[in-house]
């Protein structure tokens, strides 16, 4: 099926998704650690359960492999049948379509985070999703849907490797949110659908993480500014243990009646994911029945993005030129040596004085490497900095850079010599982003006539590329006005585009280049551009007067800077600032000079440990990502470890943790979080990995001694697995408290398996200090009796 | 000729969402799009989804053994009719009783409506059962209509249903409320 063709069905019915096939087996007593070898072991059993569905009424089957990717495959030692697997898959399921289904190819998360905050490259996840694709494409699906992504990077490395699979089949796209309308790592459900809106998906969606009810205000966000079709699949709630099975809240009816407001709410795709099943598919599709999808509003509004900060480009775009290594040495020289460190405080400077992207000039592309630039990118990323304006004019740099990036990104940019352009214009087309076209094509055009000839063939160029002209900020040049240039052609020129309704953007501060003095005839120029209708500059937000001058510009024209919710992470105390931050020199200096007045223990406990607390807060409240959280432990760490490296054995350790996750499951990304949050909060670590018997966390445990096991299980197949460590734990007297997390548990699990249940890390870190307190309260009252 | 009782899946009374929130004040343009209010509006659904017991009592047999002054006008050459009731029971209008005394009316409010539409599309449902059953039929009737007086439900209930469930008042309004008759004739009859 080509995608016009899908485009076109999906404009005249709402189309229904079949439910989950992990709960499902799980249901039927095929419990198998990874599902996707049904295909091959029980082949009959899937082909059951796609019937199932067929007979609910579905019109879109998927392919049983959303984990029959190399990655997870790798972690059953199941990697040499991946071709076997996809490819039965897609057998199985084309032979219970009826003539009216379609089959999706399935592709699900590697179970990695992508670097900065993981260990997978982006082109190792491309690979891997591309390998996938490729093999589904090969057996013929007719589509192939992405599910489940935590991480936009991660999305966007799985749909460009689709793209470079085949460009004719349609492809729906989904991420996993919280109820907070945010993912793992911090993204929002506007900053993923602007991204969507720009890259080649043809449907955009939610699945799983939330019930019914709780999917309803996440869909109605992406609702409001997602310009594609969109697909949502909630679970059946979380499961609850009833006897030894595993049950979902959610019945069939609820699920049909929150299923009709996601039709309400425009959505042309509607499924279910965990613990739904076909009886939840057949009351969906029965109460729903044959239904035009519903016209919605969606914001005209534009806007560039980082991975967790969303700045809107109206009424005017602030772009912070200070990240300029071509003018400075120095800094070009700290990029070569990796030596980041000025660039990120910069990149805060401009943020504080209003920024609302930022400008990145890497300098001399000739004296650096495409790693440079991947690790100057990824830096920042790491610190949830601002949107980015990437100022790089080497193709392979750019395209590195564009890769890294996640989020809408700002490309400085194009002049319209052909070639030049549409190589940007591909870029943005390819990655997502605007793309600023300077008024230059072979020569500067010295005349505002000229220049405007030239804007007008990059209008043509530009539409003829099928690029909303929405999506471009043309330049009108600024010259030196210091070597005879006329700033009153760029006036006219910005005119020009006010009338045409584009939008413009100049680099303020070369207008004064050589000039003395330069704040003040910046902030003139400024002034007078902005009565021509300019929208946006590259300038220096350290120059207050400029700075005032735009916001009182502004204002005459009833317009003000839009501040969104506050993203940035500012906080008053000092070393939480300096800990979000990532500044490990300067959180040092402050701690040294702390020891000179209070003692180690003091400034690791009451300081350090209490600004970690703090961060939690932020956390917990939604003002700080998890990106920040991260990047909080890792900078608290070494300062934790040198601190405990001056404080006595005894006094030091705040507790030993062993964490594992169960048998049978490969995530760890959330243990990973577990173990890196205890680390920097004091705690010594004892981390077994992945898919553990419960036997060896026994055996560990005995040898280790930990004070508290903390235990995680993320699939429904496998948190069974949490009682049975529990059990076992118990029945050799260890005497230890079990701390459980997980997707997949909950507090009314934790309580059958008599363990306690911790929601993230910050929870499971409070839950351990209550308990090594009260062991620790309990062990001197003995110690007094005695 | 002996009654036959029809138990409905809960599914089958599911009113249209825009035909409850309709009947409870909101014009179809104007339909609320506040997710607070859907998930209330939700809640009330469920719940109502949750109480009633529905069921249908009904009868099909041929013309002669039925009195004239039953027939519809519109119910010419019919061979067959089949006269039926449909129910959501008594715990729905127990449940709207003890939230009007709570003061708890919205909820109340929207139960009503719920309830009136679910009983609709319960009809609908039975209509369409009915009629892979006995073939081509005339439109679904309802007595208070056309000659069809409303106080022929007491005649419906009591002499052809016999039934003790439903308690039919001089007007011929029906208890529990969210009960209805209805009528559909049958151009052949079945053997």
């Amino acid at each position: 099926m080509r995608r016009n063709e899908f485009k076109n069905l999906l404009e005249q019915k709402v189309l229904f998704l079949d439910g989950s096939y992990g709960s499902e087996f799980i249901k039927r007593g095929l419990g198998e650690k990874l599902v996707e070898r049904l295909n091959l072991t029980a082949s009959d059993e899937v082909r059951k359960l796609q019937k199932e569905y067929v007979e609910a009424g579905v019109d879109i089957i998927l392919t049983n492999t959303f984990s029959a990717n190399r990655a997870k495959l790798g972690a059953y030692n199941l990697e040499d049948e991946i071709e076997k697997i996809n490819a039965a898959a897609v057998r199985i399921a084309r032979s219970v379509c009826t003539g009216d289904q379609f089959v999706f190819g399935n592709l699900g998360p590697t179970g990695f985070l992508l670097e900065p905050f993981g260990p997978l490259s982006f082109r190792q996840a491309y690979d891997i999703f591309k390998e996938q694709a490729s093999i589904l494409v090969k057996n013929g699906v007719d589509g192939l849907i992405i599910e489940t992504m935590s991480d936009l990077k991660e999305l966007k490395a799985a749909i460009l490797a689709v793209r470079e699979v085949t460009e004719d089949l349609p492809l729906i796209a989904q991420m996993t949110f919280g109820a907070d309308g945010l993912s793992l790592t911090g993204t929002s459900v506007e900053i993923f659908a602007s991204l969507m809106n720009d890259l080649e998906v043809d449907v955009v969606g939610l699945n799983c993480s939330l019930d019914p009810e709780k999917m309803l205000p996440v869909l109605a966000e992406l609702a409001k500014h997602c310009s594609k079709p969109l697909s949502v699949e909630p679970n059946a709630g979380q499961p609850q243990l009833s006897g030894n099975k595993l049950n979902y809240l959610t019945s069939p009816e609820e699920l049909a009646v929150y299923a009709r407001d996601y039709l309400e709410l425009g959505a042309n795709i509607i499924g279910g994911c965990c613990g739904t099943g076909p009886e939840h598919i057949r009351a969906m599709v029965k109460f729903v029945g044959q239904k035009k999808p519903m016209p919605r509003k969606i914001t005209r509004a534009l806007y560039l993005s980082s991975r967790t900060i969303l700045k809107p480009v109206e009424p005017f775009l602030v772009v912070g030129e200070r990240i300029n290594a071509s003018a400075k040495k120095k800094l070009l020289a700290q990029i070569q040596h990796y030596d980041f460190s000025e660039i990120i405080s910069l990149a805060q400077k401009q943020q504080d004085e209003g920024a609302a992207v930022i400008d990145v000039n890497p300098g001399i592309e000739k004296l650096l490497a495409a790693e440079h630039i991947r690790a100057l990118i990824q830096t920042l990323d790491r610190q949830s900095t601002l949107p980015l304006s990437v100022d790089i004019q080497d193709d392979e740099f750019l395209r590195v850079a564009l890769e890294e990036y996640a989020g809408r990104p700002l490309l400085n940019s194009a002049n319209v010599r052909q070639e030049h352009l549409l190589t940007r214009l591909n870029l943005i087309k390819r990655h997502g982003g605007l793309l600023i076209v300077l008024a230059i094509e072979d020569e500067v055009p010295p005349s505002a006539e000229e220049r405007i000839k030239v804007l007008e063939k990059a209008i043509k160029i530009i539409q003829e590329q099928g690029v909303e002209l929405s999506r471009i900020f043309f330049d009108p040049l600024v010259l030196p006005h210091g070597a005879g240039h006329d700033f009153r052609e760029t006036i006219k020129t910005i005119h020009f585009l006010r009338e045409k309704g584009l939008n413009s953007i100049i680099g303020l501060s070369n207008l004064s280049y050589g000039l003395p003095e330069r704040e003040k005839i910046n902030a003139a120029f400024l002034s007078l551009c902005l009565s021509a209708g300019l929208k946006a500059a590259i300038l220096n937000t350290s120059e207050l007067t400029t700075m005032n001058v735009l916001e009182g510009g502004l204002a005459l024209q009833g317009l003000e800077l839009k501040e969104l919710k506050k993203t940035s992470a500012q906080s008053e105390e000092p070393v939480v600032n300096l800990l979000i931050r990532g500044k490990k020199d300067e959180l040092k200096a402050l701690v040294e000079e702390k020891l000179k007045e209070l003692t180690p223990l003091s400034v690791s406990q009451n300081l350090l440990g209490r600004a970690m607390e703090k961060i939690g807060q932020l956390y917990a409240s939604g003002e700080i990502f998890l990106p920040h959280l991260i990047l909080s432990a890792e900078t608290a760490r070494p300062i934790f470890d040198y601190l405990n490296s001056l404080i006595p054995e005894k006094a030091t350790r705040r507790g030993r943790i062993l964490l594992a996750t169960v048998e049978g499951d490969i995530h760890d990304i959330g243990k990973n979080i577990v173990a890196t949050i205890f680390r920097s909060s004091g705690f010594e670590v004892m981390d077994l990995g992945k898919n553990v018997p419960a036997e060896t966390v026994v055996l560990e445990a005995k040898k280790l001694k930990p004070d508290v096991i903390g235990l995680s299980a993320m699939m429904t197949t496998t948190v069974g697995r949490v009682k049975e460590t529990a059990d076992l734990i118990k029945s050799e007297n260890l005497n230890l408290p079990i701390l459980a997390g997980g997707a997949s548990m909950n507090q009314e699990l934790a309580e059958r398996f008599e363990v306690y249940y911790a929601k993230d890390a910050l929870q499971a870190l409070e839950i351990c200090h209550q308990l090594i307190k009260s062991k620790r309260s309990r062990g001197n009252e003995s110690h007094r009796k005695d | 000729m002996l009654k036959e009782i029809y138990y409905p899946e809960k599914v089958h009374c599911l009113p249209e969402k825009r035909n409850f929130l309709f009947r409870a004040g909101f014009p179809s343009s104007k339909q609320p799009a506040e997710v607070d209010f859907i998930k209330k509006a939700n809640e009330v659904y469920l719940l109502a989804l949750g109480t009633i017991k529905p069921v249908v009592f009904h009868l099909t047999a041929p013309v002669d053994y039925f009195p004239p002054e039953l027939f519809p006008e519109s119910f010419l050459n019919i061979k067959a009719m089949t006269v039926f009731a449909s129910t959501l029971g008594h715990s729905l209008d127990d449940l709207i009783n003890e939230l009007n005394q709570k003061n708890q009316s919205f909820e109340a409010w929207l139960l009503d409506a719920w309830g009136s539409e679910s009983v609709e599309a319960l009809n609908r449902h039975f209509d369409q059962w009915l009629r892979k059953k006995h073939g081509v039929g005339t439109r679904r009737f309802s007595p208070g209509y056309g000659r069809v007086d409303i106080r022929m439900n007491k005649f419906i209930i009591k002499e052809l249903l016999k039934l003790e469930e439903i308690e039919v008042l001089e007007s011929g309004v029906m208890l529990p409320r969210k009960t209805t008759t209805c009528l559909i004739g049958w151009y052949h009859e079945k053997k």
